[in-house]
């Protein structure tokens, strides 16, 4: 399967464990824990298959570890929270909060504000390390812009 | 939600709050008028020239992105229903690098290669419809309109509390200075008068949030006394369901792919190259500026249950009350400039957005654009704006229920087709008309039923959720069944932008 390929799954299946989970909530009893699982799961899929999708027909290894980096945080973010017991007035604190919550704000703020923002900075300096590459593109667009559809670019 | 619940905000009349809030309305004045001068084209009106620096443009989609909301009634939601309130802005380290890779460059470029002035020209160009423009428009409208009037209510309330001017005579006074420099300047006035409301909104939130700390002994003390009483608040769902938090992680971290108001300043950066470092200085903007949120509501839900406060009549008082008890004048009367900011800064960004879906891309997508774009965008700037105001100030309920789908309404109508489609040639226009046209009636409808108690759906199911589940898999599966050769219709720019 292409990366593409792999890219629109993921987004197909991201909104498809969305949609189950949303289909869940409709029984009579509401929604199950295994509802919040697909919410969590579905959530990391749809938003690491479009981060996927935005690396073009690069091979662009830091998006790809990227996506794999939201899906592993959001999950085990989420899954803490889920599966971790329920805290009482004396146990321990995490950033000065009770730990669940706090842990969901590390795994899904603080790493991802270190993480995310740098890896596109060295991603784009990769792609334009300078004014003449960027140049380049443009006067190739402005070849391509003259073309008629369906004619190759390359 | 600001609007609807925040009937009870009030200061007392104290000169130095009246101080600070005139003289940050003289300082917005005073950058439009600068920016009315710089205004000569469309090209500035809609795109401030394409003349934005990294640092400008990440202050101006900060501002542009957090309403009012953030100040009043974010901080009110966490005070309510606890930890579930941050789900909200949970997601917001993440969007906007992912915004940037899957949308900021190629609209960029896209932008400059084909001279775009609007949202709905990119969905126009990269599949080639001017009914998806039209569609796309349609949509940005019908949000938009809802949008502003809700603003225009909440900035009645604040002008109301800080110079005691009355609710009606409120919201025209704000109707006025944000359509003063909406209709002169355009967004070049807006971006400039952003860049100086977010500074103003980002150095309001650290005070607070520091005076918040110092209010409750620290963040681990505050957390003790709320544990002590009510545990359930600081759960990692607060007094939501799992299910119904990690829908609003969901719907606002992909959503944000969807807001016209945000992508459109994508086109307005000067130098691409600059780009690089601009989802950093974003995302440490709006993380600072989201601080008052977290602080304010948990230090005031702490001093309730210790006893210090009593029970809030409303949760939105719950910043209100903070800065008369626990700041000086000049704080209050800087977070009340900062969440007048917060809502001009989004106002002014939706009029513009507004006025250019009706006199740009509804024209050309009925293959009859319009002659002086500038005169024609100032004058549907200010008939947008009084449609708003008139809305605002004789229909309530109805401004309430237009105001609450807005942001789902963008999710479902623009994110299939742009975050999806500018990088995936297999999409085809019958899949962004269907996913657009799905969008728009699906969310029309749905809203409705549950805004007139027709149909009550579950707890934990989001309609905006829904929606953008429902409009994204259309858009996939129309796409594959029409599009045998999508990739080879693809015009050679455009093909060659979406493979960067």
């Amino acid at each position: 399967m292409t990366r593409q390929g792999v890219a629109l799954g993921g987004v197909v299946l991201g909104a498809g464990l969305i949609g189950g989970a949303y289909a869940l909530a409709w029984r009579h009893a509401g929604a199950p824990v295994s509802a919040a699982w697909l919410m969590a799961v579905g959530s990391a899929l749809l938003l690491a298959g479009t981060l996927l999708l935005g690396s073009g027909r690069r091979r662009a290894p830091i998006i790809t570890f990227c996506a794999g980096f939201l899906v592993v945080v959001i999950v085990f973010g989420f899954g803490l929270a889920l599966l971790l017991p329920v805290e009482s007035a004396t146990g321990p604190l995490w950033l000065g909060l009770p730990r669940r919550i706090g842990l969901v704000i590390t795994l899904l703020v603080l790493v991802p504000l270190l993480v995310l923002p740098v890896a596109y900075a060295r991603d784009f300096g990769g792609e334009f390390p300078d004014q003449q590459r960027l140049d380049r593109l443009r006067d190739a667009l402005r070849t391509a812009g003259k073309s008629p559809p369906g004619r190759s670019v390359e | 939600m600001l609007q609807s619940r925040a009937a009870s905000v009030t200061l007392p009349t104290d000169p130095v709050i009246i101080a600070v809030g005139a003289l940050y309305f003289l300082i917005c004045g005073a950058i439009a008028l600068w920016a009315l001068r710089q205004t000569r084209s469309a090209g500035d009106f809609f795109l401030a020239g394409r003349r934005l620096g990294p640092w400008t443009l990440a202050i101006s989609v900060m501002a542009t992105t957090l309403s009012g909301f953030i100040f009043i009634g974010g901080p009110g939601l966490l005070y309510s229903v606890g930890s579930g309130a941050l789900f909200i802005s949970l997601s917001a380290a993440i969007t906007t690098p992912l915004s940037a890779w899957v949308l900021g460059l190629r609209m960029r470029l896209l932008g400059e290669a084909r001279s775009l002035l609007t949202v709905p020209d990119a969905i126009r160009v990269r599949y080639r419809s001017p009914r998806a423009q039209g569609l796309a428009a349609v949509a940005i409208l019908v949000a938009i309109v809802g949008y502003v009037a809700t603003n225009f209510l909440a900035l009645g309330l604040v002008v109301d509390a800080l110079f005691h001017t009355g609710r009606m005579p409120g919201i025209v006074i704000g109707a006025v200075a944000v359509l003063a420099y909406s209709a002169t300047g355009g967004i070049l006035a807006g971006v400039y008068t952003d860049v100086f409301q977010g500074l103003v909104m980002a150095a309001a939130s650290v005070l607070v949030f520091l005076a918040a700390l110092h209010s409750g002994g620290g963040m681990a003390e505050i957390s003790r006394t709320i544990l002590s009483h009510d545990p359930g608040l600081l759960g990692p769902w607060g007094s939501f369901s799992p299910l119904a938090a990690l829908s609003l992680f969901f719907v606002f971290g992909l959503g944000t792919l969807g807001q016209p108001h945000v992508l459109h300043k994508y086109y307005m950066l000067r130098d691409v190259v600059k780009f690089r470092w601009y989802p950093l200085m974003m995302t440490v903007a709006l993380l600072v500026s989201l601080l008052l949120f977290l602080g304010v509501g948990l230090a005031v839900r702490a001093r309730v249950l210790a006893g210090d406060l009593s029970p809030l009549a409303s949760p939105d008082d719950a910043t209100p009350t903070f800065l008369l008890r626990y700041t000086s004048p000049w704080l209050a009367g800087l977070v009340f400039s900062g969440v007048a900011a917060a809502i001009m800064s989004t106002v002014n960004s939706f009029l513009n957005v507004g006025a250019a879906a009706i006199m740009h891309d509804l024209p050309r997508s009925l293959g009859r654009p319009v002659g002086d774009e500038l005169r024609t965008g100032r004058r549907w700037t200010v008939v947008l704006a009084v449609l708003a105001t008139a809305l605002a100030l004789l229909s309530g309920s109805l401004v309430v229920f237009l105001g609450i789908f807005g942001w789902g309404l963008f999710a479902s109508t623009l994110v299939p087709s742009l975050a999806i489609g500018l990088n995936w040639p297999g999409a085809t226009r019958a899949g962004a008309e269907a996913s657009i046209a799905v969008g728009l009636v699906g969310t029309l409808v749905l809203e409705s039923l549950s805004y007139f108690r027709i149909y009550r759906f579950p707890t934990g199911v989001s309609i905006a959720g829904l929606m953008l589940v429902v409009s994204l898999l259309t858009f996939v599966i129309v796409s594959w069944v029409t599009g045998r050769r999508a990739a080879e219709d693809l015009d050679p720019d455009v093909r060659m932008i979406m493979e960067v």
